[in-house]
């Protein structure tokens, strides 16, 4: 295929020959290192292809060879100019399409981000178009460790950024941190590193079940009952000496592993008169087009119901991947539907009432809790159905507080010295 | 065509050397009945549309068959392709 686009560039002939001693002259060529293709014989003339540069030097040998040259056929680029040399609208064009093209080579039609997940691809694109990087840009306004040093400072999670530009496309290649949004969170709330001292509070009321400590003084045992802010572990060790007294004061980062028995309690209420929808068979669907914030709708019509839903789905055109331009089509669904007052029965009553303290239980135990028992009871009036009670479990808990350091004595020793010293002077 | 004496032969074979350089012998492969490579070759001798006689370095190659084409004709190699019927070593 290469081969066959290089000769159409460079131009080559189909030729017809007639001689005495063809062989003779295919030598010939051979030896002078002239290729011939397609060669083909019928009745007393030979066929070939043969470059145009290679042609002039045919003449010494058709006088050798007594052959009789005609040229049958010119292909390739340098015929087809020559063949179109008036055509100047045509050259124009072609001129034109190749300034036009090496233009649009100069700009950037596309950002593509790969490798996030925390952050989306719309919001660094924006964040991004605020310092000016968008789709459109001229390739030399841009610095790619400009762009990956500020997509670092402004989003903390992302942890390495590559940025290149290949062609019209300038490639993102984000690795973000692994620690989950909870963490980060923590961390932000807490701002407790890890070397900070800090203690450990009860963050609610409940009984100590399991203790395991990794550094800090227990002030907690198994079994114990604590109540909200007290502490469980502190991150304050005082060191005696042999005769019990306390030597110094160091602070540690309090770090142990509870698990606490605590209640969660449960309320729910609901009336027992409910609006039901009753969706009508009468589905409708209009067609619209939206040009900025134009809209054009096809097949609209007045709707005589007085309640109904409606779904739009909008599918945006894209020139390039991430390259989203002003112009949206899509349909919008119309479901017309009538309300119809209803009242639960005692069974469907309690039936719902059950339906929503699992989903209540589902979630805790989404949260890592372990649920040892729960006590609820549930009262259906002609009016409501009341669900109260109180749900046991076990959690593991532990807030991390920073400890409140005492000023060091002897510090204060050194200053008064130096006060009686100044007044002895 | 000089001839490589006998002895000389008989070292190229001992040292494993291929054929085609040790004793110049020309590299035919065919591939069905309608294409065949030819390498190792010095001119043509015979060129219509049912035979082609070739000059090898050592001895001479006559392919009969019908719509006999050349597909490329160069120095070092030649392509043909056809409907063969023969491949003959005179």
């Amino acid at each position: 295929m290469i081969n066959r686009i290089i000769r159409y560039y460079r131009g080559y002939l189909y030729i017809q020959i007639k001689s005495d001693n063809p062989e003779r002259f295919f030598n010939l060529c051979s030896n002078n290192q002239i290729l011939l293709w397609d060669m083909k014989h019928e009745g007393e003339y030979y066929f070939f292809h043969m470059r145009l540069k290679d042609f002039f030097a045919l003449k010494k040998f058709h006088l050798k060879t007594r052959t009789k040259i005609k040229i049958l056929k010119r292909i390739g680029l340098p015929f087809f100019f020559q063949r179109n040399r008036k055509r100047k609208a045509f050259f124009l064009g072609f001129l034109l399409f190749a300034a036009m093209t090496y233009m649009l080579s100069i700009y950037i039609w596309n950002i593509h981000v790969e490798g996030n997940t925390f952050y989306s691809t719309q919001r660094i694109l924006s964040h991004l178009e605020t310092q000016d990087i968008h789709h459109g840009i001229r390739k030399k306004y841009l610095d790619c460790a400009a762009i990956a040093a500020e997509l670092r400072q402004e989003f903390p999670k992302i942890t390495w950024v590559s940025a290149k530009i290949q062609g019209t496309q300038l490639i993102l290649e984000i690795k973000e941190n692994d620690t989950t949004e909870a963490d980060i969170q923590k961390n932000d709330n807490d701002s407790i590193t890890a070397e900070t001292p800090c203690d450990i509070v009860a963050p609610k009321d409940g009984t100590i079940i399991k203790l395991f400590t990794r550094s800090g003084k227990p002030l907690v045992k198994e079994e114990m009952e604590c109540k909200k802010g007290d502490i469980l572990i502190s991150g304050k060790i005082d060191i005696m000496n042999d005769a019990l007294e306390v030597v110094r004061t160091e602070y540690v980062h309090a770090d142990a592993d509870i698990y606490m028995e605590t209640t969660y309690a449960y309320y729910d209420e609901f009336s027992m008169n409910y609006k039901e929808r009753i969706y009508l068979d009468e589905e409708k669907n209009s067609r619209f087009f939206k040009v900025l914030n134009y809209y054009i709708d096809f097949g609209k019509s007045e709707y005589p119901y007085e309640f109904y839903d409606q779904y739009r789905q909008e599918q945006e055109v894209h020139l390039t991947e991430n390259f989203i331009l002003p112009i949206s089509y899509g349909t919008v669904t119309t479901l017309p539907y009538v309300v119809k007052n209803q009242k639960y029965t005692k069974e469907q009553a309690e039936e719902k009432a059950n339906k929503n303290l699992f989903a209540f239980l589902k979630r805790l135990s989404q949260k890592g809790v372990e649920i040892q028992k729960k006590s609820v009871k549930i009262n259906t009036t002609a009016n409501s159905c009341k669900t109260i009670g109180k749900v046991y479990v076990i959690e593991k808990t532990g807030k991390k507080t920073p400890v409140q350091e005492d000023e060091p004595p002897a510090e204060e020793l050194d200053e008064t010295t130096d006060e009686r010293t100044s007044v002895d002077e | 065509m000089k001839k490589i004496p006998y002895r000389h032969l008989d070292i190229m074979d001992t040292l494993q050397i291929p054929r085609d350089l040790a004793h110049q012998e020309s590299i035919i492969t065919i591939s069905g009945n309608g294409e065949m490579f030819i390498e190792n070759y010095r001119h043509i001798l015979e060129y219509t549309n049912t035979c082609i006689r070739i000059l090898c370095k050592r001895g001479r190659l006559k392919i009969v068959g019908s719509q006999l084409c050349i597909e490329y004709y160069c120095n070092d190699e030649m392509k043909i392709t056809g409907r063969f019927q023969g491949v003959f070593f005179e």
